[in-house]
């Protein structure tokens, strides 16, 4: 039998090859914090029979110290540990925490989290001994074991709570949050449902053309609140795109911070309208992103699943978990074709290229320009590829 | 090790052409590839504080590739779904006139109907073996099995290949170009 070169490799091409690359880079990073923690929690039975000892020996010498000086009072130290945690899922062990970037500092007593602006899910367990505080600027949410959510965007603060309570403090105040209920910082104590149904409000209330409301973190990029609509795209894309650059260049001290020569592309990017996910009955992405897990578990492959995972990665990135969501974006850009595959391409230009144009943001908009050569998102994508050719 | 973004990119830059195509020719298709590419990577990184540099590091990589292969195949219940081949232009060795192209791909893709028909670690032996060109007793080592077991496995789906060949003039052509195995005849028996 001679089969040997007799089948020949069928290649993948450059797109479907980077996003396994991203998806790894991305797996493989969150693994790497994953085993850190897991090393710190494997080594936990060794530091405990450490800690006893020492505490026996702090114990021994404090008496003999405190004997000696008598009146002096003796330092209390305690193992102090900190871990800086990217976008995925941590697990302490009496504690689960999934969501965006933010850093861990642990001691046998306390366990605080402070949050980088974007969302966080937590589940931890109650224990009497230990105070578990998640700081968002200045908003610290005190756990007395419970689920709950924190959604902080730089400035506003908003917690949800789905199971047991919470207590928030801001101002001086101390607040009780139970579970169906949230608190903003705009608005105070709230239930889970009129807060629903205010974003609801807000969002059909929104003029046609409003680019980016700074209110709410969330509304930043939804097409619902912002007006667009999948056809939504002018046919002029030059005049488009220089008309809205010229118009919000000006109106606004944003403008300053940015890189000369960076403006514009950027500017565009941000206003571009995407592709609205799915029709779930919910504005709220972790509620959506439910719904929409549920929806595509009986479904086959097909355009339909392609659309759902393009939703699901849409909240997700609404949701500030980039991560994730380029793992969804990289489930329907397999399929290379349909409705879901133009919108997928360009959300992946956004995520990438929103923070800076480096060269993940160059290949994601190479391969959206490979695709797609006409329309409004390719002008901006051919913009980006100019700031980016300019160089710093 | 820690999870370095420029390494994880180096490592997989470097050994994703190796895995892709030993992978392709065990499973016939790219359906799942990026799935399976990732899922390998994943398992190299996960157990690469294991990898004692006994033996290369390709060959480890391979190993972990062809277990994560072996897993899938086991999961799929053998079937797989064969994609038909790219377009005539996608295909290597676009050189060759169109009916033999034609005819080279229906080879491969009867050839793979009847890979599906067999055990995991049967297709495995014979694909990593016949196909890939490795050595019995580099297969062996890549799927954990002695080189008896092993040979014994790509005997059994050889068999199964020729056995469906006799009846099949194109995945006869295929496999043995010019060698048309004939289905045996009552007459043959008898003789």
């Amino acid at each position: 039998m001679k089969l040997v070169g007799k089948v020949p490799v069928e290649p993948l091409d450059d797109e479907r090859l980077t996003n396994i690359e991203r998806s790894l880079v991305v797996r493989v990073s969150e693994m790497s914090q994953q085993r850190g923690l897991a090393g710190f929690a494997a080594g936990r039975g060794v530091r405990r029979l450490f800690a006893v000892a020492a505490i026996a020996m702090a114990v021994l010498v404090a008496g003999v110290v405190g004997w000696r000086l008598r009146g002096n009072d003796a330092p209390v130290v305690e193992s102090r540990e900190q871990l800086a945690m990217k976008a995925g899922a941590l697990d302490l062990g009496d504690a689960q925490i999934t969501g965006t970037d933010f850093t861990v500092t642990r001691t046998p007593s306390r366990v605080e989290i402070v949050m980088q602006p974007g969302m966080l899910d937590l589940h931890v367990d109650h224990r009497p001994d230990r105070l578990f505080v998640v700081k968002a600027g200045n908003v610290e949410i005190e756990d007395v074991g419970t689920r709950f959510t924190v959604d902080y965007d730089g400035k506003n603060v908003d917690v949800r709570v789905t199971e047991g309570e919470v207590k928030v403090k801001h101002a001086g105040k101390d607040i009780a949050i139970t579970a169906s209920n949230a608190w903003t910082l705009e608005l105070g104590p709230i239930t889970i449902a009129e807060l629903q149904a205010r974003a609801q409000q807000v969002a059909t209330a929104q003029p046609a053309i409003d680019p980016k409301p700074a209110s709410t973190p969330s509304s930043a990029t939804t097409p619902s609140e912002t007006g667009d609509s999948p056809t939504g795209e002018p046919s002029t894309v030059t005049s488009d795109l220089t008309a809205g650059s010229a118009v919000r260049a000006g109106s606004g001290s944003a403008s300053a911070t940015k890189k000369p020569g960076k403006t514009n592309a950027r500017k565009a990017l941000e206003n571009a309208p995407l592709e609205p996910p799915d029709e779930v009955g919910s504005n709220d992405p972790k509620t959506a992103i439910s719904s929409y897990l549920e929806r595509i578990k009986s479904m086959p492959d097909g355009e339909d699943k392609a659309r759902v995972l393009y939703s699901i990665a849409y909240m997700q990135h609404r949701a500030k978990q980039d991560g994730p969501a380029l793992h969804s974006i990289s489930g329907v850009v397999k399929r290379q074709g349909g409705p879901a595959y133009k919108a997928a391409l360009w959300l992946r230009v956004r995520i990438l290229c929103m923070k800076t144009f480096d060269d993940e943001c160059r290949m994601a908009t190479q391969n959206y320009l490979a695709k797609f050569s006409d329309g409004l998102h390719a002008g901006i994508a051919q913009e980006i590829l100019k700031d980016i050719s300019r160089g710093p | 090790l820690t999870g370095e973004p420029a390494a994880t990119r180096e490592l997989f830059r470097r050994h994703r052409a190796r895995v892709h195509a030993s992978l392709f020719r065990v499973l016939g298709t790219n359906r799942d590839m990026d799935d399976l590419l990732q899922e390998a990577f994943i398992q190299v990184f996960q157990s690469l504080r294991g990898w004692r540099a006994e033996a290369s590091l390709a060959t480890w990589i391979d190993r972990v590739s062809v277990r994560v292969a072996y897993r899938y195949l086991s999961q799929r219940g053998r079937r797989i779904q064969t994609d038909p081949l790219a377009d005539d232009d996608d295909v290597p060795g676009g050189e060759e006139p169109g009916a033999r192209r034609q005819l080279a791909r229906d080879g491969v893709k009867k050839l793979y109907a009847v890979l599906d028909e067999l055990g995991a670690a049967s297709r495995l032996a014979f694909t990593l073996h016949e196909i890939d060109g490795r050595p019995l007793s580099e297969v062996a080592e890549l799927v954990g099995s002695s080189v008896t077991a092993t040979k014994l496995r790509v005997w059994r789906a050889r068999k199964k290949v020729q056995e469906a060949a006799v009846l099949d003039p194109i995945l006869s052509e295929f496999i043995e170009p010019g060698a048309r195995i004939d289905p045996p005849t009552s007459e043959k028996e008898s003789a």
